[in-house]
């Protein structure tokens, strides 16, 4: 993998499992999220409401946690849920790879000749550490609600979310 | 599902790594806790990532540790310094080591 990701990442835990590594100080400060941002997010939304929703957020989590060490450092929160809209979108067949790569395509090309603003280069093919994992569609029912807001809000050090 | 642990009851978390979604911290592996909470059961997160049912459900744990031997010495902790996470029952045994011990 990356040699070049600055932490020390046993080849046994996942980059995305960071609980005790050195880490530096924390910025804590809040910021106003950007129009992109606040646009993922919204896709995201949509495309996890209930009751037919694509994918469940652990699907969401194991895509992330696949992106490629260097990847997922270098990413941003809502970068990495581009990434992970991608490949679910790609995984659970509502549209292909090479639909994907025409529209960036077509995107790029736009931005090019109006000239108004660089094109989406954070969009992508996130590289993976294996193929996506092929499997069923996504169930129509609705998952249990999970026991996070009992629990993660006090979970120290290594949280994962 | 029959609920393996109480609350009270000590625990060591499975020094296990393997591919796949993983619910446990790699720095909570191979650690002592003692059970806080029985969260109730739960479709397996490990299996829903992968678009499965997730079934049987497996018992959600709330399970706290000692800083001191979480961080193996590296900073100053004391014994009533801790941390508590959820813990899925598949990754719990039974401590029976340290049962009989001071452990708290």
């Amino acid at each position: 993998m990356s040699s070049s990701v600055s932490r020390g990442i046993s080849k046994k835990r996942g980059v995305h499992d960071m609980g005790g590594e050195p880490a530096g100080p924390v910025d804590t400060h809040e910021h106003t999220p950007t129009l992109t941002e606040r646009r993922i997010d919204a896709m995201m939304q949509l495309l996890r409401a209930q009751p037919n929703a694509f994918w469940r957020t652990d699907e969401n989590r194991r895509t992330i946690e696949a992106l490629a060490p260097q990847t997922y450092m270098d990413s941003g929160y809502y970068e990495k849920w581009a990434y992970a809209m991608r490949g679910l979108l790609v995984e659970k067949g509502v549209v292909t790879e090479a639909e994907v790569a025409k529209r960036l395509a077509e995107v790029k090309a736009r931005f090019k000749t109006s000239g108004k603003a660089k094109p989406a280069a954070k969009a992508a093919k996130p590289k993976t550490d294996k193929p996506a994992t092929k499997s069923a569609p996504a169930a129509k029912s609705a998952a249990k609600p999970k026991p996070a807001a009992k629990g993660k809000a006090g979970q120290a050090k290594g949280s994962k979310a | 599902m029959s609920t393996r642990f109480k609350a009270g009851d000590k625990v060591v978390v499975k020094n296990e790594y393997r591919p796949g979604h993983l619910r446990t911290p790699a720095y909570l592996r191979g650690k002592h806790g003692v059970i806080l909470r029985d969260y109730g059961a739960w479709p397996n997160p490990e299996e829903l990532a992968y678009g499965k049912d997730g079934l049987p459900a497996k018992t959600n744990y709330w399970v706290q540790f000692r800083m001191d031997e979480i961080w193996g010495g590296n900073g100053s902790y004391g014994p009533n310094d801790t941390v508590a996470a959820e813990i899925y029952e598949q990754w719990l045994d039974p401590d029976s080591v340290s049962a009989g011990k001071s452990r708290r």
